[in-house]
């Protein structure tokens, strides 16, 4: 039995030298995937909090919100839009001294996570907003009468009623970082991208650029699966 | 426990130390915290009334009283000041922006009443309502809820009085994700109170909805959200229930079954309820009191039964339009109080008097426990003394309806 898997294993390699290749790169691919789900992990969190915060901030000023504040609402408004009209690629290089203010270096899977976190927190901001203010005004209104204080209303009433729809956005948060993080890979970023970028497009080794790009696939969707099904168990 | 001695202790250290030094007053309120703190060792909760809250606002802006507000929430609990007229509303006014929804409205209510305010949407009732509990502000005039003016207090203390006042919705505002019972137990949560799980229960057998405990809010029907509604209202034992249009979204069946409901419990709790509607056979059925709005303006304020009978000319031309009058001739209104409605009078009229004449319509409707009938008769011209100097010998309420004018035109041009 193991001699006929044995056979089949030498006739496939006799048969296809991609089949060496991918033997031998494969501790450089499962690094390189391992890298980027660290990087995605860590800046989705980082950009989660950060972006919760903001969202906090701009729930409360909002004209509509828990206590307006025209002028706080338009500065946060303004920086979120402004970040959010960053391109990435562009952003990455630009925040390149305050990177390594932050982790020391330029290069790496953890010097990418500061530009990926800056470049997701005021797109989370945004999406967390519009989840808060999807909450039926109703409801919140409702325990306002019973006598909710500001922050209960946000963490009792509008967190927990966002809840799946957070959740949701946490999927399209962690892909759109997926992208990202494989921009940052053109640039020295580590992962995925940069290994596509340096055996795929340097050295012409198509077949590393499609296993890197099977994989990106296969991570987009399992996080929309994992997203989806914790969706269906919180609605 | 009483908390007479211990808020004389406290309210004698302020006196002294809105006359102190800066420093001195720094440290009274320290002492006076205190004081809260060794009352609350000892006694538990402190139960303050109403009024006495407004005493503590200046010593509540102090952060060192916001701290331990946070840290013990359920330290005060705000009781009934055992007052008899629950709600006063002096000259209140109203705007957004330049467009004013509310002046000088007047009203009060008592101990246990249930009170009707009632006008087509946009009359400004709902916005009347949320003046009551602070929900909305209002740009001048008073407005006293058990005593207390709501526009003087701050956010802390207004949330105490709100805790006093449950409120149900049209649209039943339920969190939707949660079950029936967590529901209910949100007011409960947000207010730190113990025993949580017997309360809900309690309530749930009060509205009827026991065996519904753990579905959730989606699957119950209009009805049984308003139940679930009112159960949560309930949770905080309010002494007064604001109901805004809670029966507007429910068919006519389910609408009287609620109504039983809110009945039931003005009648078992003593609760002042004050009903926002538009349906004037709500406000027939249940409301002792009501006031009637009309583009922000009062048109009528006293008891259901006076106003029905006897309505003004303003209150007609809102609440009447349910019979198109027969034109020429005259149209004579008549009522019936319960003694008489079971009596013939009409056909007794026409036979006494040997005349004809046409009946545009009649309704007998329930007040209250009380049943009263209306008809609407035509006369003609040449009958008409006779006929009136009949109804004033048998004591009847009747009135002549004017033609409306838009009818006038309307069977002129035909």
């Amino acid at each position: 039995m193991s001699d006929q898997l044995s056979t089949l294993a030498q006739l496939a390699q006799d048969m296809h030298p991609l089949w060496e290749r991918l033997q031998d790169k494969m501790p450089e691919i499962l690094m390189a995937t391992w890298e980027t789900v660290q990087m995605v992990l860590i800046s989705t969190f980082f950009s989660l909090v950060i972006g919760f915060m903001l969202a906090i901030l701009m729930i409360v000023t909002n004209p509509i919100g828990l206590k307006p504040c025209r002028s706080v609402y338009r500065i946060v408004d303004f920086v979120v839009n402004l970040l959010r009209s960053f391109p990435f690629i562009i952003l990455l290089i630009a925040i390149i001294p305050f990177t390594r203010m932050v982790v020391g270096t330029s290069i790496g899977s953890g010097a990418a996570i500061v530009p990926l976190t800056i470049a997701a927190a005021p797109f989370v901001a945004r999406l967390i907003e519009t989840c808060f203010l999807e909450v039926d005004r109703g409801v919140i209104e409702a325990a306002r009468s019973f006598g909710a204080s500001n922050a209960q209303i946000i963490f009792r009433v509008l967190f927990p009623e966002a809840l799946p729809s957070l959740v949701l956005n946490i999927a399209v948060i962690a892909i759109t970082l997926l992208g990202y993080s494989a921009m940052a890979g053109t640039v020295g970023g580590g992962g995925l991208g940069d290994l596509a970028v340096k055996y795929g497009y340097n050295r012409f080794q198509v077949d590393i650029m499609v296993y890197s790009v099977i994989i990106l696939c296969v991570l987009v969707l399992l996080i929309q699966g994992i997203c989806n099904f914790l969706y269906k168990i919180l609605r | 426990m009483s908390p007479a001695p211990v808020l004389n202790s406290i309210n004698g250290l302020r006196r002294r130390s809105t006359a102190d030094a800066c420093s001195r007053s720094r440290q009274n309120l320290f002492k006076r915290e205190m004081l809260y703190q060794a009352a609350f060792n000892t006694y538990g909760p402190i139960r303050l009334r109403p009024d006495h809250i407004q005493r503590f606002v200046p010593f509540s802006r102090s952060v060192l009283y916001f701290l331990r507000q946070i840290t013990h929430p359920s330290r005060i609990i705000l009781t009934d000041s055992g007052t008899k007229r629950m709600i006063q509303v002096n000259q209140l006014r109203k705007s957004f922006g330049s467009h004013v929804v509310l002046q000088d409205i007047n009203m009060h209510v008592r101990r246990g009443e249930i009170f009707g305010i009632v006008g087509h949407s946009g009359a400004g009732k709902s916005t009347l309502l949320r003046c009551l509990n602070g929900l909305e502000p209002y740009d001048s005039g008073n407005v006293r809820v058990m005593d207390v003016e709501v526009a003087s207090l701050d956010s802390h203390h207004l949330r105490q009085l709100q805790s006093k006042m449950g409120m149900i919705f049209q649209n039943f505002n339920l969190m939707a994700r949660k079950n029936v019972f967590d529901n209910v137990a949100f007011p409960l949560h947000l207010w730190h109170r113990p025993e949580r799980e017997k309360r809900v229960m309690e309530l749930l057998e009060l509205v009827g909805l026991t065996d519904k405990a753990r579905q959730r809010v989606q699957s119950l029907s209009g009805g049984q959200k308003q139940r679930v509604g009112i159960a949560r209202a309930l949770a905080l034992n309010p002494s007064i229930l604001l109901c805004d249009e809670a029966t507007s979204a429910l068919d006519p069946k389910t609408t009287s079954s609620i109504l039983d409901l809110l009945e039931d419990i003005n009648k078992r709790l003593n609760l002042t309820i004050i009903m926002v509607t538009h349906q004037m056979e709500v406000v027939k059925r249940l409301c002792h009191s009501l006031l009637l709005l009309d583009g922000g303006k009062t048109v009528a304020l006293g008891k259901t039964e006076d106003l029905f009978l006897a309505p003004t000319k303003d209150m007609q031309a809102i609440v009447e339009n349910e019979f198109t009058l027969i034109p020429g001739g005259t149209n004579i209104r008549l009522m019936f109080p319960r003694e008489i409605s079971q009596q013939s009078v009409i056909t007794q009229m026409a036979r006494a008097l040997g005349i004809d004449f046409s009946i545009v319509g009649g309704k007998l409707e329930r007040y209250l426990d009380d049943v009263f009938g209306f008809l609407i008769i035509n006369v003609q011209d040449q009958n008409i003394d006779a006929v009136l100097r009949y109804l004033k010998e048998q004591r009847l309420y009747w009135e002549i309806l004017e033609y409306p004018l838009q009818q006038a035109t309307d069977a002129a041009n035909e």
